[in-house]
């Protein structure tokens, strides 16, 4: 009700502040730089603030924040490229791969960011979330509002294509030969 | 690649990320002992998530950002405050004399965009699995709103209410209601107009109504709005493309509705 949001202040800054360094971590990864991510963090705790009436005490607080977090970039996002984040979702869900590339013997840490940053946008978030965060398959579900299962095939596939991202463009000597695998030919066609 | 192997290279990550069962770990560890080719594809992708995380680390200031955010809460929370104490009677008067003042009636640029942006901020936010609770509606909404679920109905067809509430988005005071069907969530907002003419877009007439419903899509949300005398319609729909007749009928009620209470 209105008016009554402010009442529980006390209760916002105990339950959601204290997850300001892991959200501000991960905003900041998502966005490029310490600046965005801390533009897109007061956003994300002003909307919190916000909608604070519906939290239910007792429940993921965590888990809540980053679900707001992912909405709040995905529509700043969506505003800058007049495009909606559930498309980029369904084209990313139909977008599997028939080979899985192993990884390649040689990494660098150029290769892997220029490999991450070609990943559509849906799957940059997923493996932030699990591969970097650590989130539980769970907590991610959450956050993103899906199925488990949706995470873990959707994750597998994230997974699979930042690995062909770097077979792609590692030195032909470091990846492929000792499985046979011809990484150059990918199938998307399942679905 | 055998089998054995192919079928360990699609656990492998589930491992790194401990989602398996015990046993299934188990397993996965009897195989990397004998298997030299995957316990070496399994150093790999331990490199892959170290280099991932240190490739993407940036160098943040907790302390300022906690500065920022609790400031702007606290600024937040004033104008709430403030809004507040005005109360019933005082609020009303500012209505009447906004509407006097708004004869000429500017235009509330920001009226599609702080609808859009509210449904992500807050119908998007629900569970699955929320149900309606009608208790918890009659204790978030608030006058002359307490009645809208009735006045449109908790079900129609494959569109359910699962909450409805005031929301204080950008300090404006929304009565909200969450819809959710079709594999899509709706939001249907009722505000009084109090901030000026609705924007200029495309003009479709509803039907069975002699109202015109703005329609346009901001942010990917496809908003239908209507304006009666004294208050304004929003509904927000989570695809880019025209609420199907169903949603038109719940627009077509709330209609019904804020003009009851006009009369």
């Amino acid at each position: 009700m209105f008016g009554t949001p402010h009442l529980r202040r006390e209760e916002f800054d105990r339950a959601a502040l204290v997850h300001v360094p892991e959200l501000l971590r991960v905003a900041s990864r998502l966005c490029g730089s310490a600046d965005a991510g801390e533009d897109l963090l007061q956003e994300t705790y002003l909307q919190a603030w916000r909608s604070f009436h519906r939290f239910e005490a007792g429940t993921n607080c965590r888990a809540w924040l980053y679900k707001i977090l992912l909405f709040t970039y995905s529509a700043q996002n969506r505003k800058r490229a007049r495009q909606p984040f559930l498309v980029d979702l369904d084209a990313a869900g139909e977008t599997a791969l028939l080979v899985d590339a192993p990884t390649p013997d040689t990494l660098t840490a150029e290769a892997v960011k220029a490999a991450f940053d070609r990943l559509p946008e849906y799957f940059r978030a997923l493996v932030l979330l699990v591969d970097v965060e650590g989130l539980t398959y769970r907590e991610a579900a959450e956050a993103l509002d899906v199925p488990v299962g949706t995470v873990m095939s959707r994750l597998s596939r994230a997974r699979g294509q930042l690995r062909l991202q770097l077979a792609q463009h590692a030195p032909e000597s470091s990846t492929g030969a000792r499985s046979g695998m011809d990484v150059s030919a990918q199938g998307r066609a399942r679905s | 690649m055998n089998p054995d192997c192919q079928h360990m290279r699609e656990m492998m990550d589930s491992y790194l990320s401990e989602e398996l069962s015990v046993e299934t770990n188990h397993g996965v560890l009897r195989h990397l002992a004998a298997c030299r080719d995957c316990a070496a594809e399994l150093k790999r992708r331990q490199r892959l998530r170290a280099l991932l995380s240190e490739t993407l680390d940036v160098a943040v200031d907790v302390d300022r950002a906690r500065a920022r955010i609790t400031h702007a809460v606290d600024r937040e929370q004033r104008s709430w405050q403030r809004a507040g104490r005005l109360g019933a009677v005082a609020a009303t008067l500012i209505a009447a004399v906004a509407a006097a003042y708004w004869m000429g009636r500017p235009v509330d640029a920001a009226a599609y965009d702080d609808s859009a942006g509210d449904h992500v901020a807050c119908a998007l936010t629900y569970p699955e699995s929320t149900a309606y609770d009608p208790n918890r509606a009659a204790q978030n909404l608030a006058p002359p709103f307490e009645h809208i679920v009735e006045a449109i109905g908790q079900s129609r067809g494959a569109y359910h209410v699962i909450d409805a509430h005031m929301c204080p988005y950008k300090g404006r005071n929304y009565a909200h209601v969450v819809i959710r069907g079709d594999r899509q969530t709706l939001s249907l907002f009722a505000e009084r107009a109090e901030r000026g003419a609705l924007p200029d877009a495309p003009t479709t007439v509803l039907a069975g109504d002699t109202l015109d419903v703005h329609a346009t899509t901001r942010s990917g949300y496809r908003i239908s709005a209507v304006a009666t005398r004294d208050h304004r319609l929003f509904l927000v729909s989570e695809r880019p493309t025209d609420p199907p007749d169903l949603a038109q009928d719940i627009l077509r009620s709330a209609v019904r509705f804020i003009r009851g209470l006009e009369k």
